[in-house]
């Protein structure tokens, strides 16, 4: 995985790099990178610490790890504004959500997901929940309760009306 | 590893096609509190637009089916069809569209019950019905939002009665009435805005309106015709059919007896009314297909529209009408002979879950205010009637 930008920790916040203003965002877990400005507004949580003034100095993105928050920047930069962006490359990109079948694939959209929210990146949410959803459309309720895990609170009696009620759906 | 939080939860839901998301009701006590909660409901049906087609042949082995459009246009002959079975060994049957994916069904005229069935979800229930007069008569079913209940309305047009059922209320009211005008062409209206619509026969002195009974006020108007004046050297009398696509009311002229060029010229085509109840905004779109009198049924991605073609010693056909440049795009043929009715697929449900609604889970974490429960319509089925309305003045139209 690699990092659009990296830095050391004791980076100070404001720094430009030609024109173009950069950012120093820290994760959870205390890894910095330096993004410019215009890519990591893509974030409307950043965007809004932008316009307030706010992100003069080094912003914490609580919640996200470092690991996570360079494949947020992977896709900044893949998506950012402007620039030339390889429609080929880019799917290529988002297929790698195609087949969420293992529980480490399962973890990395969670991760993304979860980071995408509390970003609030709405083009990154929208491809992460198409894919969850693509992966889990054919699932049955067993493997459902698996990949969410849930454990199922339904009493025997309960559940085997419901399935009768929803007999279609588990139709082929 | 993350737990997600319940709107992702949501998001990824709403992503889904509805047979998982009703699959995914026996997960779990609070992911089926989750998908029949109304609010949820009521996000997919903003969300989902996927049109489908309900087929329904009504008298020689009755029965109804469903289609899916996009893969038909893909098998292009035989398209696949579910059976939708609501009720064993029927002898007919008959369909009306309501909103929001919602049909009414009857299966015999004298039959004490009639169901209300979402064929999306595959759920029915049976309602019991008032006895009918031995007279033919009007219906209509449809949404009324600022009530939140879907209402069915039937005219006895001769003995000047209306039957109002109520599906919140699960209750007929019997009260006096009859259309304002003429009796309408056509026994089945059309619902839109809360509001059942039907068309009219057109003679050339006496061109007809638009008959409209107002599912909330339970009162009849009437809407203009797009045309205004008689077409040059008119037929004895010709139909005016309405149909809703998308959130238009739309009309077509059938003409069907004396068919002179300049007359089905001066009609032919679809009429949409772009604003609703505006006269003036009547437009006409589909002339150049070369199709006799096709139904429109529903939009279709960008700028489509379904139709469908039905004429005798021919194969029913269903095409895909680019109103971009008059072309036919695509299209599939049927195999028998059916009414079709589009309808949007839909969660909505008329049997609210009671018993699983205080187990809501993790509902409670999210956003309280936008997922209070909107509509619990009671789910013992009861008949009650309501004739307190029959003597009172503003009941009498």
């Amino acid at each position: 995985m690699s990092t659009a930008a990296t830095a050391d920790a004791s980076s100070s916040g404001d720094t430009t790099e030609g024109s173009v203003r950069l950012l120093t965002l820290q994760s959870e877990d205390g890894e910095v990178f330096e993004v410019k400005e215009t890519i990591a507004t893509q974030s409307v949580t950043i965007k809004g610490m932008v316009d307030d003034d706010c992100a003069t100095s080094t912003i914490p993105v609580c919640n996200v790890t470092g690991r996570t928050l360079a494949m947020v920047i992977e896709w900044w930069n893949k998506h950012e504004i402007g620039a030339v962006s390889n429609e080929k490359e880019l799917k290529e990109w988002e297929s790698q959500f195609d087949t969420i079948d293992d529980k480490s694939d399962r973890d990395d959209v969670y991760d993304l997901l979860m980071a995408a929210n509390y970003l609030n990146i709405p083009t990154l949410l929208d491809c992460c929940t198409s894919a969850v959803a693509e992966a889990i459309k054919g699932k049955s309720t067993d493997e459902m309760r698996e990949f969410f895990d849930i454990k199922s609170d339904f009493d025997e009696k309960e559940e085997d009306a419901l399935r009768k009620e929803n007999q279609w759906a588990f139709e082929n | 590893m993350s737990t997600l939080l319940p709107e992702l939860i949501i998001e990824i839901l709403l992503r889904l096609p509805i047979k998982s998301i009703c699959r995914f009701k026996c997960t779990s006590k609070s992911w089926l509190a989750l998908i029949t909660h109304p609010q949820f409901i009521k996000m997919h049906l903003a969300r989902t637009r996927k049109q489908k087609l309900l087929l329904c042949n009504p008298y020689v082995n009755a029965h109804l089916c469903l289609v899916d459009l996009e893969r038909s246009f893909e098998d292009k002959v035989h398209p696949k069809v579910d059976q939708l079975n609501i009720k064993p060994n029927i002898q007919y049957v008959e369909c009306i569209c309501g909103s929001n994916g919602l049909f009414y069904i009857k299966f015999e005229y004298h039959d004490s019950s009639f169901f209300i069935c979402n064929p999306s979800t595959r759920e029915s229930k049976e309602i019991l019905d008032v006895p009918l007069l031995n007279s033919s008569y009007f219906v209509g079913f449809g949404y009324v939002e600022s009530i939140d209940d879907y209402k069915a309305v039937r005219v006895f047009n001769d003995q000047k009665l209306l039957h109002i059922f109520s599906l919140r209320n699960n209750s007929w009211k019997i009260v006096m009435g009859n259309f304002p005008v003429r009796q309408p062409s056509f026994i089945d209206g059309v619902s839109l805005n809360g509001a059942v619509h039907w068309g009219t026969l057109c003679y050339p002195d006496d061109l007809g309106v638009i008959t409209v009974f107002d599912l909330a006020e339970e009162k009849f108007k009437t809407f203009p015709l797009p045309i205004s004046n008689a077409p040059p050297n008119p037929s004895e009398y010709w139909r005016c059919n309405v149909y809703v696509i998308g959130e238009y009311l739309c009309v077509t002229f059938e003409v069907f007896i004396n068919r002179t060029k300049e007359c089905v010229e001066a009609v032919d085509g679809i009429w949409i009314m772009k604003e609703y109840g505006v006269k003036e905004s009547w437009i006409r779109i589909v002339k150049s297909h070369g199709l006799r009198d096709p139904i429109p049924l529903c939009l279709w991605e960008n700028d489509g529209i379904i139709l469908f073609f039905s004429y005798f010693g021919q194969p029913e056909r269903i095409l895909c009408y680019d109103e971009k440049d008059g072309k036919l795009r695509k299209e599939f043929v049927i195999d028998g002979k059916y009414r079709i009715y589009a309808y949007v697929e839909s969660l909505v449900s008329f049997k609210y879950n009671v018993e699983y609604s205080s187990t809501l889970g993790f509902l409670h974490n999210f956003a309280p205010s936008q997922l209070q429960s909107t509509s619990q319509i009671p789910s013992s089925s009861s008949v009650s009637l309501d004739i307190s309305g029959l003597l009172t003045e503003d009941q009498l139209v």
